[in-house]
């Protein structure tokens, strides 16, 4: 038995899954320094106790290790960086222009540009009214400051700044509408040739938070050229003409756009790096609206977008690590790292060294679904959620532990400081909601078990039957495609299948194409469509675009991915909608109570006899009506049948619910006009389907279309009418005997 | 008949978590669609057993934990329609 975390320890693992005999490296914090001790725990059952719930682990002999933690720092925040090789230019004069469009300024300003070299430092910082301050440090000098011109937010400038270190001035020009505005410093001498750095959207040497906003094609020169001349430059370049005369140095922004390094269009090579990934794919100074995408017109792209709350990394050291023994089964294991300061418990999921050994049953742990909640913080400071969970928003520790610690970076749920759109979430950080302990409003009333921790009572379920089963992440999925299940016989989904790539949504359509047999344990399945990229490991790309339910909206023009030049948004909107795939799709939510199914004549159909042990019930007999999630096992997010959307003519509804409160809404994508009967007692669509049919290739899908599944079959008593549905629905699954798909469509249930 | 302001109340008074009319919800959504930070929340201390009141700090604040328990959710919800219903009519 372990206890919940507390938080006094906080940690993240390098990767969230693992094979047998991998290490496991440990990156820790603590509010003090101290001791503690690491140990690997399999997870088996988190059986309810009215209240709470009592984990049921299996410890695991031998995989531990000992620790010392320490307070870390986290650095968060985008920019850009370059290093220079600045031999006489300083005592000579160095020009930058760029394009600049400030999108929030903090109470306290921040950061926008510095050149570093030893103890020297020139900085440029934004303030609240726009204001630009620009602080000097010299050699053994005190620290000069200045506050100059007045940047607007949410507009594009030019700003040209002019260091002179051999005349002592500095240089500050603005253009904004055609009108330029020049302001002069006096400097103290001192600044060192040699190595610099140069950074950008944040000031190395100050503790500012890095900057909010836009920059696009910065130009450094060498001469003691005048602001009109940089203007010059810097037009030409924004138009694309690669300067020549005088520049050292030149970032094309809209070049390599899915890469952490800017190469510099200049003579010496100083390529740049992008730190904590800042937004690329974005509209630059020349978009028109003429191309919406970034592979059609580059240049009209040729902007990066820096937030003071981007992370990719939070970079902590490896506290110690933790060696898998070699015989490791596959599934889901908690680490818990404990000590003097407290505790955290970390889970990680172990996979099969080689699949369909141990079983030919599969658990595919959603893992981009996790990382896109991790971190919400939507109820610390968001759209208001308590208006959708109908009631008072309740807490946990982990929600308040990131509300302390607001460096843990952002959900794909948040927005940034400046309200734009969180696009990015990387797994290399401590992700708080990634906890067996985490509850949320999205859960329902009850247990509140939601995402990560709904998906604990599907594997608690499979433990309780003793069907052993292995794991695969969305991970695997994508890194292999359509080819990655093909081990298995019969494949169960999450609670909350949300987000895929389209490598990961191949695998599953590609697993039923050969035969495969799928449960989608779900509601709100294969929506979003996400991108991965080999440089950003752990980390996965979302543009909320066009349509469906979003917590933000993407800017218009900023619809393609950056990774990949993905159209992104709704796998619906990119022709594949949830039920060409597992035959419902998702229509709508709510996230108070959760209702019972009420089986249909579908039911008394031989094809299905199966799921009854051939004694099926009357139509009108309720299914799931209770459950930890809400209190039944239809709700929370629903999906429909619909034949229009790809549900197969031949697929039967089984069961089905339509008796929703008003709390429940109608799905955004399903209103082309706004009408009074978006809610749950009035809306037709609003319903909820259990869905089976047979493939072409022998397989078979069963589809609950429901994220509150898992808290019925979850529930005890343990021989409860959905668990006892899904026990033979697994083993007709794993049964070899072909499925067939009937020569004539069945009679169609409310599709 | 039209529901009185009183009735309305004693509506949620008597089960928060009941299916309301349309009036009481209307009054809901104004007492609960307010900006994050200041608003009250709670934390589950004890696992279905205990929460706390506490208010939340907005973007990059911490959650301020006030002195107040409740062992019912029913009772934390009818305590904060309360203390909102003053708010709104101060």
């Amino acid at each position: 038995m372990i206890a919940d975390p507390d938080f006094g320890i906080i940690g993240y693992t390098d990767r969230w899954s693992y094979r047998p005999g991998e290490t496991v490296s440990l990156h820790l914090s603590a509010k003090t320094a101290g001791l503690g001790r690491a140990s690997l725990h399999r997870f088996r059952q988190y059986v309810p106790q009215n209240p709470g719930f009592e984990l049921i682990l299996d410890a695991i002999d031998g995989a531990d290790a000992h620790f010392e933690v320490v307070p870390q720092q986290t650095r968060i925040g985008s920019y850009f960086e370059a290093d220079l090789p600045l031999e006489h230019e300083p005592h000579s004069g160095l020009a930058l222009a760029v394009m600049v469009r400030p999108t929030a300024v903090g109470a306290e300003g921040n950061g926008l540009f510095s050149l570093t070299a030893g103890d020297a430092a020139l900085s440029l910082s934004i303030h609240p009214g726009g204001l630009l301050r620009a602080r000097f440090k010299g050699d053994g000098a005190p620290v000069a400051e200045t506050w100059s011109e007045v940047l607007a937010v949410n507009a594009w400038q030019a700003l040209t700044v002019h260091f002179n270190p051999q005349a002592e001035r500095l240089e500050i020009c603005v253009r904004r509408g055609g009108e330029l505005r020049n302001y002069a410093m006096a400097l103290p001498a001192g600044f060192p040739a040699g190595a610099a750095k140069l950074t950008l959207a944040a000031a190395e040497c100050s503790s500012l938070p890095s900057f909010n906003g836009r920059l696009e094609a910065p130009l450094l020169c060498k001469d003691g050229a005048d602001a009109r001349s940089m203007l010059a430059r810097l037009d030409a370049f924004l138009d694309g003409a690669v300067p020549s005369e005088g520049v050292m140095a030149a970032w094309d922004f809209s070049r390599q756009m899915d890469s952490a390094v800017i190469a510099d269009c200049g003579p010496h090579g100083c390529d740049g790096r992008l730190v904590n990934l800042p937004m690329r794919a974005v509209k630059g100074v020349r978009w028109s609206g003429g191309e919406q995408s970034w592979k059609h017109a580059p240049r009209d792209y040729a902007s990066i977008h820096f937030h003071q709350d981007d992370l990719l990394d939070a970079n902590w050291p490896a506290a110690t690590t933790l060696a898998l023994p070699d015989s490791l089964a596959s599934g889901l294991y908690l680490i818990e790292v404990a000590g003097d300061a407290g505790r955290d418990v970390l889970p990680i999921f172990v996979t099969p060294k080689v699949r369909g050994r141990r079983s030919k049953l599969a658990f595919v742990a959603p893992t981009f679904s996790y990382l896109a909640y991790a971190n919400d913080r939507c109820l610390l400071h968001g759209a208001n959620p308590e208006v959708l969970a109908n009631r008072m928003l309740v807490l946990t520790e982990g929600d308040c532990a990131l509300a302390a610690h607001p460096e843990f970076g952002l959900s794909l749920y948040d927005t940034h400081v400046d309200g734009s759109g969180v696009s990015y979430a990387s797994r290399r950080r401590p992700c708080l909601t990634f906890r067996h302990s985490q509850r949320a409003w999205q859960g329902g009333i009850g247990s509140g078990l939601w995402n990560f921790s709904a998906d604990l009572l599907i594997l608690s379920w499979l433990d309780r039957e003793g069907l052993e089963y292995e794991i695969v992440c969305d991970d695997q999925l994508d890194a292999e495609g359509s080819g990655a299940l093909g081990a298995y016989d019969c494949v169960l989904t999450g609670s909350h299948p949300e987000y895929h790539t389209a490598n990961s949504h191949d695998a599953f359509s590609g697993f039923l194409a050969q035969g495969g047999r799928l449960i989608y344990f779900g509601g709100n399945g294969f929506y979003w469509r996400v991108s991965t990229h080999a440089d950003y490991p752990g980390t996965i790309e979302l543009r909320r675009a066009e349509d469906g339910n979003r917590s933000w909206a993407s800017e218009p023009g900023e619809y393609y991915h950056a990774f990949d030049g993905a159209y992104g948004g709704l796998w619906r909107r990119n022709g594949r909608p949830p039920q060409h795939l597992v035959g419902v799709g998702y229509t709508g939510q709510g996230f108070f109570r959760c209702h019972p199914y009420r089986f249909t004549g579908d039911c008394q159909i031989d094809r299905v006899g199966f799921l009854f042990d051939g004694d099926p019930p009357q139509a009108e007999t309720l299914l799931g009506d209770f459950g930890q999630i809400g209190g039944g096992a239809a709700g929370i997010e629903i999906d429909r049948a619909d034949t229009r959307l790809g549900t197969p003519e031949h697929a039967l509804v089984i069961a089905s619910c339509s008796a929703f409160d008003d709390s429940y809404v109608l799905a955004n994508e399903e209103v082309l006009v706004n009408r009074p009967t978006v809610v749950g007692r009035l809306s037709p669509l609003l319903r909820c389907d259990l869905v089976f049919f047979e493939t072409p290739a022998g397989g078979a899908v069963l589809s609950t279309g429901s994220v509150a599944w898992a808290g019925s079959l979850g529930d005890l008593p343990a021989d409860n009418d959905i668990a006892r549905l899904t026990r033979r629905a697994v083993d007709r699954f794993l049964d070899a005997a072909p499925f067939s798909v009937p020569h004539q469509p069945s009679p169609q249930s409310g599709k | 008949m039209p529901e009185t302001d009183t009735d309305i109340e004693a509506a949620f008074l008597a089960d928060p978590f009941a299916d309301h009319g349309p009036e009481l919800q209307r009054l809901l959504f104004a007492l609960r669609d307010q900006p994050a930070a200041g608003k009250l929340v709670l934390i589950e201390v004890e696992p279905g057993r205990k929460w706390q009141l506490a208010r939340l700090g907005g973007r990059g604040q911490p959650v301020e934990r006030l002195d107040h328990y409740f062992d019912d959710l029913r009772a934390a919800e009818r305590h904060v329609f309360r203390l909102r219903l003053d708010e709104r009519q101060a």
